[in-house]
């Protein structure tokens, strides 16, 4: 054995100050490390390691130009997840990456974009919407649907405020279930999508939510007559290594760490109809 | 290239001066009540004379009239290639958060491989494709050519055996019992030469040669073909959600498959720490598609059924490894056969999936 040409070297993580943690809901926080992104494109992630207790791929959730910070929005539901969501400003973290591939901004310039978010979901998007209003010119028209199963699970509210103000964004927000209380829109995020105003045939969709919310997002979208070579999901499995290596993020033939995250729906669209797969 | 008659005393003499030259040798010895490949100190422990019956689900130590019989034990090169467990990370907690640094193995020396199948050469081919993580160049490879077979053998199948290709060794040997034993030895490197110079031997006659060919080709004639390659990796290309329910019932998703598979290479990394959590260790270590872990995320697994792990291994092996390597992930060694407390027999699990996706057409 090699040890020069030992991909083990590729495991090591570096260690990230936490500037910040900001709550967004009762159990999803953002947090701010100290470091740039080394480049990241929006819907890309890295590996997040608590010392001691183990690392989790996460999403960039924040603004790409940023050369001095990331921000993550990590939503507590394991050890490793619940040690970062517990982290406090002064903390260290353990931090590689970036890795994965990005949604298709280049491709979308000059069409229409749909942008689909479902839970946590957005998170990942949420760097892809930054990065089309720092370019804003050079798109059609640009419709964010968010959804969310309660009010009180809605991520970057205020964000979302400030965005449902402009004038040249579509931003639509609806919520499965909600208290008697909510005057918003109460319904799956899929039902928003046949009242687009886009040109379907020019339009590239991002989606990104539990698998079967892209799965009837991408249905709705087909029927709407957008292309199904223009869809663009984002897998979401177990990964350990995030470089093709572990075997984990296995779907059909699909490295998800590797050649995902984000992939056209025409490579997926077959799997994510089997059970298990 | 030339070949060369070697006797029982010069092939013991081949791994005495590799031990010399400071090889490790790993080669056939009897471990744990089964003949396996296995690191050796002494050449005593070479497993000479022994080979294993086996069946599906069943192994056993018999005696055999070849110097080297066995076919079908549990160790693979995978055990040297892809250590099952190590450190890959040191970190230690300080004032200011914690430091740490990828460990990276020293390598212990070379090896020198002894005995290796066709089937066991071609997985530590096809496995260094999936772990980017070739042989060592220092470590060297003395195959010896099958000249029976087991049960349990497909080589012939997946095109992996039982030759073996020249570019896959240095030196080959070939074990020819009649009129009295005798290897028939073939260098296929440099190393491989030099080493066959510094040995006992003398020229084989074409009348030894053809002997030892027709051995090994009497040992592909007389094995069946199980399925055609190219109907598995259409049939298990799209995972189909009906027929699996039958494999769930049978198989116990132990594991045991995979970790005898030589191109099986999933691994896990976990954390040691010590109780107050002041330094942690990463350690990387085989992991197995049929834990329910395995594909674990929030809300729990995405493959809960064992029937969907069967599916799972099954279709990554024989379809979607040639869309990520180039070659299929199954070597046909039979292992996974052989070492399944239950004998569940992969060769009729594949050609039930090819009936099934022509019966649905």
């Amino acid at each position: 054995m090699d040890p020069a040409r030992d991909p083990i070297r590729l495991f090591a993580p570096e260690t990230r100050e936490v500037l910040a943690v900001r709550k967004e809901t009762a159990d999803t926080a953002t947090v701010t490390l100290a470091g740039g992104g080394r480049g990241f494109v929006p819907g890309q992630f890295a590996m997040v390691y608590a010392f001691g207790v183990g690392e989790s791929a996460i999403s960039f959730s924040g603004d790409p130009y940023r050369a001095d910070i990331v921000e993550h929005t990590v939503r507590r539901v394991g050890a490793v997840t619940g040690a970062i969501g517990a982290l406090r400003p002064g903390d260290h973290i353990g931090w590689r990456g970036p890795f994965g591939t990005g949604w298709p901004l280049q491709r979308a310039r000059g069409g229409d974009l749909v942008i689909v978010g479902g839970g946590i979901g957005l998170a990942p998007l949420r760097p892809a919407i930054l990065a089309v209003m720092a370019d804003r010119g050079a798109y059609r028209r640009v419709a964010i649907l968010v959804g969310a199963r309660r009010p009180g699970e809605l991520l970057y509210q205020e964000q979302l405020a400030e965005w449902r103000a402009r004038f040249d964004l579509d931003v639509e927000v609806t919520v499965d279930a909600a208290a008697n209380n909510w005057r918003g829109s109460v319904g799956v995020v899929t039902r928003l999508i046949p009242h687009l105003d886009v040109e379907p045939t020019r339009t590239t969709a991002m989606v990104c939510g539990p698998e079967v919310m892209m799965r009837f997002s991408a249905m709705e979208l087909q029927r709407l007559g957008v292309p199904s070579r223009n869809l663009f999901v984002s897998v979401e499995r177990n990964m350990k290594c995030a470089i093709a290596l572990c075997g984990h993020c296995q779907l059909g033939s699909l490295f998800a760490c590797h050649e995902g995250a984000v992939v056209p729906y025409d490579r997926v669209a077959g799997l994510m109809e089997v059970r298990e797969a | 290239m030339d070949r060369r008659l070697l006797t029982p005393e010069g092939v013991r003499s081949l791994l005495a001066m590799l031990r010399e030259d400071g090889f490790r040798i790993v080669a056939p010895s009897l471990v744990g009540g089964t003949v396996s490949l296995a690191e050796i100190s002494d050449l005593d422990e070479l497993a000479v004379g022994l080979a294993l019956e086996v069946a599906p689900g069943r192994t056993r130590v018999v005696p055999s009239p070849a110097m080297f019989g066995s076919i079908g034990g549990p160790e693979s090169l995978k055990r040297w290639q892809h250590p099952s467990q190590r450190v890959i990370w040191h970190g230690e907690r300080g004032k200011n958060g914690f430091t740490g640094s990828a460990v990276v193995e020293e390598s212990a020396g070379p090896v020198a491989f002894f005995g290796l199948r066709a089937c066991d050469l071609a997985g530590a081919r096809v496995l260094a494709k999936a772990i980017r993580r070739p042989l060592g160049e220092q470590d060297l490879v003395i195959s010896v050519r099958c000249t029976s077979s087991a049960p349990t053998c497909f080589c012939t199948t997946m095109g992996t055996g039982p030759d073996v290709p020249e570019a896959a060794a240095d030196l080959i040997l070939t074990e020819v019992l009649e009129p009295k034993p005798r290897f028939v030895a073939t260098a296929a490197s440099e190393r491989g030469a030099a080493l066959l110079g510094r040995a006992a031997s003398k020229p084989a006659s074409a009348a030894d040669a053809a002997a030892a060919d027709a051995l090994v080709a009497k040992v592909a004639a007389d094995m069946p073909v199980a399925f055609a390659p190219e109907a598995a990796r259409a049939a298990l290309g799209t995972p189909s959600g009906i027929g699996w329910e039958d494999i769930g019932a049978r198989c116990m998703a132990c594991g045991n498959c995979t970790a005898v598979c030589p191109t099986c290479f999933c691994t896990t990394v976990v954390d040691r720490t010590d109780p107050a959590a002041t330094v942690a260790d990463r350690i990387m270590r085989w992991d197995s598609c049929y834990t329910p872990w395995f594909s674990e995320m929030h809300g729990g697994s995405v493959r809960s059924s064992i029937s969907a792990r069967y599916r799972q291994w099954v279709s990554h092996k024989m379809s979607w490894w040639w869309e990520q390597f180039g070659t299929a992930g199954c070597v046909g060694c039979g292992r996974c056969i052989v070492w399944c407390p239950v004998g569940i027999d992969i060769r009729k699990e594949v050609e039930a999936a090819i009936e099934r996706s022509t019966a649905h057409v």
